[in-house]
């Protein structure tokens, strides 16, 4: 909403600071756009109103209390919601802020828990820093079932083919084999012609060394997309139901009235 | 005109809590310019859905809520939060079977562990799509399909038909007709229109919304007729092309295990 933020531009840097570290925790008021808006995204929204000056008091706010992540404990959804910010106001300064976080992890989770530095590490995805393959598998060390989904992400995002390999190493889950053939699907489409297929047939291969949630997903996948180029034949699809042994059907487990509950 | 269960609700307080809520509704409706805030204080005047036990005790949980907290908009906040869901729920007879709402995709982000490009892409990618592939329904059978509060429309005339039947599918449309809200000039954000079933087990309250539903949103508008089944959106002006409000519901959040397919995108 044009103007919802001019109220900053009579505020110094530190008062801007401070109402924003209120507005992230549901203590000042921020006009949202629709209903159900974010903060995050109400503030960045209205962001682009505002003067220079108060823009770039707002950013630097931002960072300030990103920076204070490195101290203290912070509530989950405060950071949470700082998270989204840096995310939706594009911050490419919070990069060595958010790098400098990652190199703590292991004291990092013992004050803000691990969900949140996952959320630090996919905040940095987002913001497009995607580091390299030996960051990534050492960050996947300190917690395997946590960071999978970001080091997933990341990986794929890095170098598809050789993402592959990271595939056997999943935990074995549904939720981990649904976020597998998401990340397929996206990365298969960076692929075009014989690289797609060559890309699919490679998919197949790693399939049968996965662990059966993650191997079943990735059948699913295959079938449910039936891309045009994959398989060329029939037989190319026999020799991959073969080659991916036996299923497992996890997908009919899925607890529908849990899922809801636990919303 | 204030509504008679405004007035009621009011003179059921004791005389510091009465001038407390008294004040504040009247400083708002003042702001100049005038804000949101006045029409919210219009909206809480003119409410008519609410019993007078709990119209009283809203009101009373404000005038508390002034009192711990500086910012007037956060203390109405935090009281319509322990009143939600106090209009009157549908009968089995009135329960539409099909439900509509526009969601923007800020409301996925929090909780699918991928990247933002990765979800949107693969959300604007199966659009329209009747039959999905199966990861992408496992994960929104699971993800929220909006917040704590999640209005409704319906198709009045058939409650099994197309929620967003008679709607011109443009994002400018669903956001005046569905009075979402002043359009976004600086991010604009298509809607994904999502259709879900009520009926199914468990069948999910449907309630008359209430200004406590609607919080600090000031598009929101109380119906008039005390005995409404349900509530009505307030096109956004200025409504160019003449749309008509759409009947509104409220429920609680659910999953996307209800979600019809396919869903739809808006287009810009």
């Amino acid at each position: 909403m044009p103007g919802t933020l001019h109220f900053l531009e009579s505020k110094t840097r530190d008062q801007v600071a401070a109402w924003l570290r209120d507005a992230l925790q549901g203590r000042a008021h921020v006009t949202r756009e629709y209903h159900d808006q974010p903060v995050a995204g109400a503030i960045s929204a209205a962001a682009p109103d505002l003067g220079s000056n108060a823009r770039a008091d707002l950013n630097a706010a931002a960072l300030h209390l990103l920076s204070g992540l490195q101290s203290g404990r912070h509530p989950h959804q405060y950071v949470a919601a700082l998270l989204r910010l840096v995310t939706d106001l594009d911050l490419r300064d919070a990069v060595p802020i958010l790098r400098k976080l990652a190199s703590t992890i292991p004291a990092l989770k013992v004050r803000l828990g691990w969900e949140v530095c996952s959320g630090i590490l996919f905040t940095l995805l987002n913001l497009r820093d995607l580091q390299n393959e030996s960051f990534w598998r050492r960050i996947w060390e300190f917690n395997k079932r946590c960071f999978s989904p970001v080091t997933l992400a990341a990986l794929f995002d890095l170098d598809p083919n050789a993402a592959l390999t990271f595939l056997p190493d999943l935990p074995n889950s549904t939720e981990f084999g649904d976020l597998t053939a998401l990340t397929l699907d996206h990365a298969a489409d960076s692929y075009h012609g014989h690289e797609r297929t060559r890309f699919l047939q490679a998919v197949a291969a790693v399939a049968s060394t996965c662990k059966s949630h993650i191997r079943d997903a990735i059948r699913t996948w295959l079938e449910d997309t039936a891309p045009p180029t994959y398989p060329a034949n029939g037989r190319n699809l026999d020799r991959l139901h073969a080659a991916l042994g036996p299923r497992t059907d996890a997908y009919k487990r899925t607890p529908a009235k849990l899922c809801e509950t636990a919303a | 005109m204030p509504s008679k269960a405004y007035q009621s609700a009011l003179k059921k307080l004791d005389l510091k809590r009465w001038e407390a809520v008294y004040r504040q509704l009247d400083a708002w409706r003042k702001e100049v310019p005038p804000s949101p805030s006045g029409q919210i204080a219009e909206n809480i005047a003119s409410e008519t859905a609410l019993t007078l036990g709990a119209f009283t005790q809203l009101l009373s949980d404000f005038a508390d809520a002034l009192t711990k907290h500086s910012d007037p908009l956060i203390a109405w906040d935090k009281a319509c939060g322990s009143h939600l869901f106090n209009g009157k729920a549908l009968g089995q007879i009135d329960r539409p079977s099909k439900l509509g709402r526009a969601s923007k995709f800020d409301k996925f982000l929090q909780y699918v562990k991928t990247t933002d490009a990765n979800f949107k892409t693969t959300l604007t990618k199966y659009a329209g799509v009747d039959k999905p592939p199966r990861f992408l329904k496992n994960i929104l059978n699971v993800q929220p399909l909006g917040g704590p509060v999640i209005f409704a429309t319906f198709k009045e005339a058939d409650s099994t038909g197309d929620p967003f039947d008679g709607l011109p599918w443009d994002r400018d449309a669903i956001r005046t007709a569905l009075g979402l809200g002043q359009p976004e000039h600086n991010t604009p954000d298509p809607y994904r229109l999502f259709r879900y079933h009520s009926t199914e087990p468990p069948a999910l309250p449907l309630h008359r919304p209430t200004i406590a539903e609607a919080g600090t949103f000031s598009h929101f508008r109380p119906v008039e007729s005390a005995t409404a089944k349900w509530g009505s959106t307030h096109p956004i002006p200025p409504n160019s092309r003449k749309l008509s409000g759409k009947p509104e519901l409220a429920h609680k959040q659910i999953t996307g295990i209800r979600v019809a397919f396919p869903y739809a995108i808006t287009a810009s």
